[in-house]
């Protein structure tokens, strides 16, 4: 009877010099990993200008409706996006995003980003929907690369006007590069 | 009382004066309300009542196992039973057919009580906009915090219990039934 007994607690016993499996969670954090999809911003250009200009991409794409958006033509004296337009109302509703990122594999102009930012609960319902103010980054903040973000390999170079076309073109030299993959020939 | 006497050249010692019946009075009694009581006993002893609808209710055990070990802040026992449960953590979809069944479930807590909705489809019926989800728990009982996450980390359920902790602090009074 007792040598079960001393065998089961010695298991026990072992786990008081092992290392301690609990996080501390409020003091001591996990590291997520680099593409960890939680809550969205908003991002700006080096110059400080919205990157965002109301094409409403992300909008069609969510499969959730969760993202609302009123465009405005840009005043061309003093812009607020590249584009001809840009976003005058961008409404995210928490209480029906999924988080699946979809939205900011649309996004054409990199405005979309998602971060590692996991605490998110609110007490009232009200509270659930982010507007643009909560979201836009300040100016200045290091943008974070999404589209084709998995594939380049150098750091991407500011440049005055929507980058669209440049990384289209970018894509298609990547999939020069690459070749047809087996399935596609 | 004894008398306070000012000795020797340092001004910052005052002989005499940890006998004195006020000082130990200061020092070993705890003055409050029953509010502050209450409230502080409340939040530091949650006992929540899984309603694990759907898939949230992984991440739930999860925040409850020792890698995310909640009994650190006192939550300490899933309470199957409604009786002796503080806090119900809807975690996911509720369909119309489980509807009475939570709410029949909040009705049975005995008070005070709170409500966390976790999850989107709990919070407002997620990506399942259909005739057979309710769309939000909040149409059928109180809710105090919602967390988002579609399913929230561990982590993002500690933080709405936390929340949840500040709120029942700053409550105006306690709830006294």
């Amino acid at each position: 009877m007792i040598g079960p007994l001393i065998k089961g607690l010695s298991i026990t016993f072992k786990y008081i010099f092992k290392k301690k499996f609990t996080v501390q969670y409020p003091e001591e954090r996990r590291e997520l990993p680099p593409r960890a999809k939680w809550l969205h911003i908003l991002q700006r250009h080096e110059d400080g200008t919205e990157r965002c200009v109301a094409c409403m991409l992300c909008a069609s794409a969510c499969p959730t409706e969760a993202i609302y958006i009123v465009g405005e033509e840009n005043d061309l004296n003093n812009p607020i996006s590249h584009g001809e337009r840009y976003a005058k109302v961008w409404d995210l509703d928490l209480g029906r995003c999924m988080f699946c990122g979809y939205c900011v594999e649309a996004c054409p102009e990199e405005a979309l980003a998602m971060t590692d930012e996991y605490e998110l609960a609110v007490p009232t319902k009200k509270d659930l929907v982010l507007h643009k103010e909560d979201l836009l980054v300040p100016p200045g903040t290091p943008p974070i690369h999404t589209w084709l973000g998995f594939y380049r390999e150098e750091p991407v170079e500011a440049s005055p006007v929507s980058r669209a076309r440049e990384l289209h073109i970018e894509f298609e030299e990547y999939l020069k590069r690459r070749g047809p993959k087996e399935d596609e020939i | 009382m004894i008398r306070l006497e000012k000795r020797g050249k340092d001004p910052f010692i005052i002989y005499g004066r940890e006998k004195s019946i006020e000082e130990q009075l200061r020092r070993n009694i705890l003055i409050t309300t029953v509010d502050t009581m209450l409230k502080w006993s409340r939040r530091n002893s949650l006992w929540p009542l899984p309603l694990g609808l759907a898939c949230c209710a992984i991440e739930m055990m999860g925040a409850f196992f020792s890698r995310y070990d909640m009994a650190r802040f006192g939550f300490e026992v899933f309470r199957f039973s409604p009786r002796q449960a503080d806090l119900m953590i809807v975690a996911g979809t509720v369909t119309k057919k489980m509807a009475p069944i939570v709410k029949r479930l909040y009705d049975q807590m005995s008070e005070p009580k709170w409500v966390i909705a976790m999850g989107a489809c709990a919070m407002a019926g997620g990506p399942y906009n259909s005739y057979a989800v309710v769309q939000g728990v909040d149409n059928l009982v109180p809710v105090d915090v919602y967390v988002p996450g579609c399913p929230p980390r561990p982590e993002s359920l500690i933080y709405g219990i936390m929340k949840l902790r500040e709120k029942i602090k700053y409550e105006r009074e306690a709830k006294i039934l």
